[in-house]
């Protein structure tokens, strides 16, 4: 018997959603890994391989509470515990509660950029990169004509709402990127179905893909 | 005095507007030859601009003072290429697919060809899977360009290439695709004919392509 009978490998962007579902089961394990490494892909991959390995010893079952994430997860070799992860785009999807939503919304209001309160709370949201990460970089006329640019083509920027605290504040914040960006602000009700899942499961086939042992997860397995 | 052109490929990455500018002039006055300035100064630049991005060194905001580097060198160069260029190298048309609003590297990409002297059609943003087929039926292009950002949009390339085949011109244009999540292995598998990387080695792969036919 190993010590866990299931280890949740998750990005820390989904964290306070998956602990408020996660209740302190004593056989179920989380482990957390910091947020920016989608941005760094191959990192990602390699990181994500590491803590696997590692975790593999001491569990049953491996779901990792992630998406294809610019192909971070793809390329992982499953250990011999295999390999469950959500068969989604990026952690979007998670705080929808599963594709089908985010597809229905994608389409319903096509050019959305999606806030959560975590996003907001660690500056990713357009404002917050413009003067917490682009700024020092570029300053600021150049950090704002480029956010300009990158999100040039959205219509909405949209708060899902998770039912967190401060619920009103996070509201705010994205109306207020909305308003200086020029772009609609929208609220959609997130849903805590599929990180429910990833923790409980079932693993169907339709949310998630699974690895075999030894074998490698593949792009083609998240496509539809 | 002739010009460095690794100092015009590194005011590149590094995002010097104005530098660039009197670089490529200078260059210009002193003779060099427009398309050496190109091929050997600004496409290099963009493509260390590509690699430095995947790896995490540089961010947005920093790729897009490249672009725009890029954008008003070409604005001074474009004029001494035309004298011939434009179009010499054969017609392109680009765009990205349905569903999807992003353009950045797309835009930049079209840039990079128009440079290397292709006439480019850009077909926009969000273009259902038929007017790529329209516009290769139209244009009758050498190189036809897709580009994605989402997994959720990727499969329309490989649709396009199957509606390209089904009007019975996919053999006379050779098809090019990129975008973040775009591997080597998705361009195998839904039959392109090349996958770039980023913008900046696009043009060098198509070149490399068309000399191996």
């Amino acid at each position: 018997m190993k010590k866990y009978n299931k280890t949740i490998i998750a990005c820390r962007s989904v964290k306070t959603e998956l602990e408020k579902v996660y209740n302190n089961q004593q056989n179920i394990k989380l482990v957390f890994m910091p947020q920016n490494l989608h941005r760094n892909p191959e990192k990602l991959t390699i990181r994500l391989q590491e803590t696997i390995d590692k975790e593999a010893e001491l569990t049953d079952a491996i779901v990792l509470g992630y998406g294809l994430c610019s192909n971070g997860t793809a390329g992982l070799k499953a250990p011999s515990t295999g390999l469950i992860i959500p068969k989604i785009h990026d952690c979007i999807t998670l705080y929808l509660g599963g594709e089908r939503n985010y597809t229905r919304l994608f389409h319903q209001y096509p050019g959305t950029y999606f806030l959560t309160p975590n996003w907001i709370d660690n500056k990713k949201d357009p404002l917050g990169l413009v003067e917490n990460e682009y700024k020092q970089r570029v300053g600021f006329e150049m950090a704002k004509e480029a956010m300009e640019t990158e999100i040039k083509n959205y219509n909405y920027i949209a708060f899902i709402n998770n039912k967190s605290e401060h619920e009103d504040y996070y509201r705010q914040r994205t109306q207020e990127n909305a308003e200086y960006f020029n772009k609609d602000f929208v609220e959609f009700e997130g849903s805590m179905d599929l990180l429910t899942k990833i923790i409980e499961g079932p693993y169907d086939n339709e949310n998630f893909v699974k690895v075999n042992p030894n074998e490698f997860s593949k792009q083609s397995q998240f496509l539809k | 005095m002739s010009i460095d052109l690794e100092k015009i490929s590194e005011a590149i990455t590094k995002g010097q507007i104005e530098q660039l500018q009197e670089m490529t002039t200078q260059a210009l006055d002193t003779d060099t030859d427009p398309g050496v300035i190109l091929n050997k100064g600004l496409l290099p630049g963009m493509d260390k601009v590509g690699q430095l991005w995947r790896e995490g060194e540089m961010f947005m905001p920093e790729v897009l003072r490249s672009a725009k580097a890029m954008s008003k060198a070409m604005e001074i160069l474009r004029p001494r290429l035309s004298e011939g260029d434009l179009g010499s190298a054969g017609k392109m048309v680009i765009g990205t697919v349905a569903g999807d609003l992003h353009d950045i590297g797309k835009d930049l990409a079209g840039m990079m060809f128009e440079g290397a002297g292709y006439e480019v059609i850009n077909i926009g943003i969000d273009q259902p899977n038929e007017a790529f087929v329209e516009a290769a039926m139209k244009h009758k292009p050498d190189v036809l360009g897709m580009s994605a950002l989402l997994t959720t949009t990727m499969p329309r390339m490989g649709e396009v290439i199957n509606s390209l085949k089904e009007s019975g011109v996919r053999d006379q244009m050779a098809v090019i695709i990129g975008g973040a999540p775009v591997t080597q292995e998705f361009a195998d598998e839904i039959g392109a004919d090349l996958y770039a990387p980023n913008a900046g080695s696009a043009v060098d792969l198509t070149k490399k392509y068309f000399a191996q036919q």
